[in-house]
């Protein structure tokens, strides 16, 4: 359902993505990783309209979505939960989950959505009148990710979630994850944690320096010599 | 007893230098730029009112609300016209395109109403109510109230309405806001509007109490500057207590000191804040990332 | 290169021999004034164009340049030379204070503080009277004299020997420009423009240089200032108009920001342009306005720049 091709990218200047096709098919969970600087962030910044490609395009249900505005897109059905959470520190719980779900008008449907995700995420309720700023790291993480969800998704667009996090807090993450893979949530994952990641998809993707090196099934690239190498830290097994 | 009625007309005039510091620190807060011409939007409200009131004889509250409307329709031709096309253009750009849409501005009011100061009469008795040997004109009464709900009216704003809240969230994180399907374009252009209403607005208080002329926008903006920096550039609380408290020392300055350097006070103020809390009293520079 | 000193020779030399071509007085009188704004626009130059600092109060440092050598020279009756070195280091004090309360924060501060300082000036030109007269002004402000010994004096009261007076300050002032500009100091200048995160994470104290450029930049200004004080022999309040501060802005960028020629070259425009605009009579400041938005938005690389341009395109066509 998601298709980019041909995709090529720049911050003024400097090149940060030459040639990267991939495709996201529908309720698949697909993860692309990569190092530092690979242009992995670069990728989903293009999806979601954030950044212009020079070249290339990118569809969604067959339709182009490339080179329109960022609230276009949301209002397709793309959720992008952006890397290092954006949260917005001087809004109350409450007010960034509105936030997040900016297009739907009904009010009383913004109120069910909020309710409905409080009881998936019990810790947000707790805080829900409290600045978002005064947060933990896990608290927050979990508001970003309800705050994407607010506008009732077709995609997800996940960067690096579980950046930063206690170990027990990634498990919690990749829990969170695994309950939208069930209800048939599409989702693109961009891990530099290679192990989650290809746990949790069905198709991975891996990029370096701007560049698609290698793909296919999770289990296969689990497999792949190269990737335990890089990215497993060679202790799979 | 003079100490105090010097205090309470600060608080008055504070009052409206209140308004005009939010408009400007909420166009900054979302620009990221000084607004250079906010002190002609001002200018400008005062002699629409001049117009539609003293000249054309239109009721005084509506000939306010029709000045307001009025800056604020020409604030949006601008923010369109001219700031839309320069959003990525450098900071210098946008700053000095400003700088000469106020000299125009400014000019074209010199055509208009001529280089003459003029005065808003008053609708108001011009009799004092005394209480406790305190002095309040009537017409400086309105202003204060004015004033005062039309701050209120924009804390309601932000923090209360759908667009408020869009707007508060912009200024925290441009990037996140557009990926929640805010429309950045139309954020950049309320927020303009409103803020160059809220300096008209101002216009339209003080107007009637001090004369008008066409380069009362230079004093003004020096002025908004001043309570801005003071109160901490974005901060919309900051914006308020240095519109009060320079409304406050300039009475202060004025009465005790001199009345000729009664406008370089801001300035003094801005000063000592640079000196000792660069960031001023409600800083929070670089607050978005 | 080459071609650049070619020109710039050639430029002297029309300079040098104007004189015996514009006998004209009123042509004098427009040479002397594009010679004392040259003189600020190189001074602005360095700053706006070398460091990519805004500065909207050279105004302020033109105006305290000209008042303070005026108020000595009244004052004291001292000779008219010590006044423009006093006026040099006054600015340049003043310009170290603006530079150091700004530049603790970037951003529009500096350009704040040089409107603000304008302003506040000329409140104190205007009120305290019994050191500037207040709005009458200043008068009877004597022009510098030289004794030549046994060959007598020579007086720069005349339009001649003032204009040659100030060829040779914008030739020096020129010439500061490029040793500056070349020298490692200029390096450093150009990098805080491109970018200052990557200036100071080479080493470069941006702050330092800053303050440097501010000073070195007043104190011409105040000379420039000291010089029109002399010319005109009167000066009120009004030497602080943020007017002159813009014009000169313009004239930047109007020249071509961050080359050698372009102060001089917007110095010529942009004392012109304005007598120009007579035409429109009440309506000349506001298409004055109108031009400066046009070209702040259409031609940030100076008029010139765009002027050869077209003229290659239609020679290409
Ligand atoms: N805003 C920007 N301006 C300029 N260059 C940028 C910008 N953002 C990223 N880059 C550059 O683009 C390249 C790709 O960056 P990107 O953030 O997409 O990498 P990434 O794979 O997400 O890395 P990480 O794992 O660190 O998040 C890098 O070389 C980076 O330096
Ligand atoms: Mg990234």
């Amino acid at each position: 359902m998601l298709g980019v091709e041909h995709i090529e990218a720049s911050y003024g200047h400097i090149r940060a993505l030459s040639d990267v096709s991939l495709k996201v098919e529908e309720h698949a969970t697909v993860t692309l990783i990569g190092s530092n600087g690979a242009g992995k962030s670069t990728l989903l910044k293009v999806v979601s309209g954030l950044l212009k490609p020079n070249e290339g395009k990118v569809e969604f249900y067959g339709e182009r979505i490339d080179g329109l505005s960022p609230d276009r897109i949301v209002a397709r059905g793309i959720a992008h939960c952006p890397e290092g959470r954006r949260i917005f520190p001087e809004l109350t719980v409450v007010e960034n989950l509105e936030m997040g779900a900016y297009l739907e008008r009904s009010k009383k449907l913004v109120k069910e959505r909020i309710e409905k995700l409080f009881d998936s995420f019990p810790i947000l309720r707790e805080r829900h009148k409290q600045l978002a700023g005064t947060l933990s790291g896990g608290e927050l993480q979990q508001l970003a990710i309800a705050r994407a969800l607010m506008s009732n998704p077709k995609m997800m667009l996940f960067d690096e979630p579980s950046l930063g996090l206690a170990p027990i807090l990634v498990d919690q993450v990749e829990k969170i994850i695994l309950r939208l893979k069930e209800e048939k949530i599409t989702i693109l994952l961009v891990e530099q944690n290679a192990n989650m990641a290809l746990e949790l998809a069905d198709y991975a993707y891996v990029m370096e320096t701007g560049s698609i090196i290698l793909e296919g099934p999770s289990p296969d690239l689990r497999r792949d010599e190269r990737v335990i190498k890089a990215y497993l830290g060679g202790l799979e097994g | 007893m003079i100490f105090v009625q010097y205090v309470i007309n600060g608080l008055i005039i504070g009052g409206a230098y209140a308004l005009i510091g939010i408009g400007l620190t909420m166009v900054f807060g979302i620009m990221r730029v000084v607004n250079f011409a906010h002190g002609e939007m001002y200018m400008l409200g005062a002699y629409f009112l001049f117009t539609f009131f003293t000249k054309m004889g239109i009721n005084f509250y509506l000939s306010m609300l029709l000045a307001i409307a009025a800056v604020m329709g020409i604030g949006g031709i601008y923010e369109k016209a001219i700031l839309k096309p320069l959003r990525r253009r450098s900071i210098e750009t946008v700053m000095l395109s400003m700088i000469g849409f106020s000299l125009f501005i400014q000019n074209i009011a010199m055509l208009i109403w001529t280089p003459v100061p003029e005065s808003i009469t008053s609708p108001f008795p011009l009799t004092a109510y005394t209480l406790g040997g305190l002095y309040f004109l009537p017409q400086r009464i309105m202003v204060i109230f004015a004033a005062l709900f039309l701050v209120l009216l924009t804390h309601l704003l932000l923090k209360k309405t759908k667009i408020g809240k869009a707007m508060r969230a912009t200024f925290q994180d441009l990037e996140a806001a557009s990926l929640m399907g805010i429309k950045i374009d139309r954020i950049y252009s309320f927020t303009f509007v409103i803020g160059v209403g809220l300096a008209a607005s101002a216009g339209t208080l003080l107007g009637p109490i001090f004369t008008v002329h066409p380069y009362i926008g230079n004093l003004a903006n020096l002025k908004a500057f001043a309570i801005v920096i003071i109160g901490g550039l974005g901060s919309f609380t900051g914006a308020i207590t240095a519109g009060f408290l320079l409304g406050v020392f300039e009475s202060l300055g004025a009465g005790y000191v001199s009345s000729g350097y009664q406008d370089a006070i801001g300035f003094i103020l801005l000063i000592i804040i640079l000196i000792y809390r660069p960031t001023g009293l409600f800083g929070k520079i670089g607050q978005r990332r | 290169m080459n071609r650049d000193r070619i020109i710039t020779l050639l430029f002297l030399l029309g300079s040098l021999i104007y004189p015996i071509l514009m006998r004209d007085p009123y042509y004098m009188h427009m040479a002397i004034l594009i010679g004392i704004y040259a003189l600020l626009a190189i001074s602005l130059n360095l700053l706006l164009g070398y460091t990519g600092q805004l500065s909207l109060g050279h105004a302020a440092f033109f105006g305290v340049g000209a008042y303070v050598s005026s108020l000595f020279y009244l004052n004291l009756k001292i000779p008219v030379w010590i006044g423009m070195v006093m006026a040099l280091i006054a600015s340049g004090i003043l310009g170290y204070i603006v530079a150091k309360l700004s530049f603790k924060l970037r951003g529009a501060y500096f350009v704040i503080m040089t409107i603000g300082i304008t302003e506040v000036l000329k409140l104190v030109g205007l009120n305290w009277v019994d050191l500037t007269k207040g709005p009458m002004g200043l008068t009877d402000i004597g022009a510098p004299t030289i004794h030549l010994g046994g060959l007598g004096t020579l007086d720069f009261g005349d339009k001649i020997p003032y204009y040659y007076l100030i060829l040779s300050l914008v030739v020096l002032c020129f010439y500061l420009q490029y040793r500056l500009v070349s020298s490692s100091y200029g390096r450093a200048f150009i990098s805080i423009r491109e970018n200052e995160d990557l200036a100071e994470s080479v080493g470069i104290n941006c702050y330092k240089y800053l303050v440097i450029v501010v000073m070195v930049s007043a104190s011409i200004a105040g000379v420039a200032g000291s010089l029109y004080a002399h010319y005109v022999s009167f000066i009120d309040p009004g030497v602080f108009a943020f007017f002159i501060s813009v014009n000169v802005v313009m004239m930047v960028i109007g020249g071509g920001q961050g080359t050698l020629m372009g102060p001089i070259i917007g110095a010529i425009l942009f004392t012109l342009i304005p007598e120009w605009l007579r035409v429109f009579g009440d309506a000349r400041m506001a298409v004055y306005a109108v031009m400066v938005i046009v070209i702040v938005i259409f031609m940030p690389r100076g008029i010139l720049f765009y002027v050869t341009q077209l003229l290659n395109l239609r020679k290409k066509t």
